[in-house]
């Protein structure tokens, strides 16, 4: 790889896209420790710990991007010659997965038995998972799991927003989580197959940004 | 019927009974006040002294609950905490 690839336009894209989200998604995090101390609750834990997660997971991911404008695509997944690419790799599905799996734990802790080890579940599903896509190299693996745990944390969003009695300050947050997941699968796809996106991929970026940012307004309007 | 009290309501109604006695109170008014079964109250007072949201100063029967500057600090926020928990779905 030459320098000058560094310095190309889409290079530049990627390292921008890639700062603002780990950022917003660690001031989230950051932003709502008070909260945490103060209460101890364990929505806020796994609320604010989904977006460390997320943070990893788009430091991971831009570390496979990276990898792949350094190597190509064909040789991510090269266990022998590339422990970097699979450890990012690893890391990328690890954290990815288990960001959602904690925002959807973070919604329905309350349903399940507070003494349970519920977590530690959660932890063996996205191992088996992490596990599948490696031995199989299936992106779609990945993909699926995602895509059917978002649906599922997006039912339970929508439900809480029937019930709710206000409606309006929920409201925001249906869009918000809809967005977040609709292009979070989005970024999981582009990784596996770069042209997915095609000409449409600095607009999916571009609303990303602006659910991750939108998240964090509604967190820092309420912790100040 | 009324609605069951969640921890962090329970936690308020507390720490507010104690603010509004001129953040000072004795266990048993406070007991009283709290509308929580004795056994449920020791466990929310000693949790509350371990976190440091209230102290407890004096000797036997002299002993009164203050709050901590942390204790104001959720009283301050409580609100804020609630509306966040509503608001994403917690």
């Amino acid at each position: 790889m030459s320098p000058q690839q560094f310095f190309m336009p889409e290079f530049q894209v990627e390292i921008i896209y890639s700062f603002i989200l780990i950022l917003s998604s660690l001031m989230i995090y950051a932003k709502t420790k008070e909260m945490y101390n103060l209460t101890a609750d364990k929505g806020i834990k796994y609320f604010r710990e989904s977006f460390l997660f997320f943070a990893i997971a788009f430091f991971s991911r831009f570390v496979i991007m990276f990898l792949f404008t350094l190597f190509g695509i064909s040789k991510i997944f090269d266990f022998s010659s590339r422990i970097i690419s699979l450890a990012s790799s690893i890391l990328f599905i690890y954290t990815s997965t288990i960001a959602i799996f904690y925002l959807f734990y973070s919604m329905t802790w309350k349903k399940w038995d507070e003494n349970s080890k519920k977590v530690i579940y959660i932890h063996l599903i996205t191992a088996i998972i992490v596990l599948l896509v490696i031995l199989t190299r299936n992106g779609f693996v990945l993909f699926a799991s995602q895509l059917i745990l978002s649906l599922i944390t997006l039912g339970i969003v929508f439900n809480r927003y029937l019930n709710s009695k206000n409606k309006k300050a929920m409201r925001g947050n249906l869009i918000i989580y809809t967005l977040l997941f609709i292009f979070w699968t989005f970024n999981t796809i582009q990784l596996f197959v770069p042209a997915f996106l095609g000409t449409f991929k600095i607009l999916v970026y571009l609303i990303s940004i602006g659910a991750f940012l939108a998240i964090f307004y509604e967190v820092i309007k309420r912790t100040g | 019927m009324e609605r069951k009290r969640d921890r962090l309501e329970i936690i308020y109604d507390i720490l507010k009974t104690i603010n509004n006695n001129q953040n000072k109170i004795k266990s048993t008014p406070l007991l009283r006040k709290s509308n929580l079964s004795t056994k449920r109250f020791s466990g929310y007072v000693q949790e509350l002294i371990e976190k440091e949201f209230i102290k407890e100063v004096g000797i036997k029967n002299e002993k009164h609950f203050y709050l901590t500057d942390k204790g104001f600090a959720y009283l301050e926020k409580y609100k804020n905490i609630v509306s966040f928990i509503e608001d994403f779905g917690l």
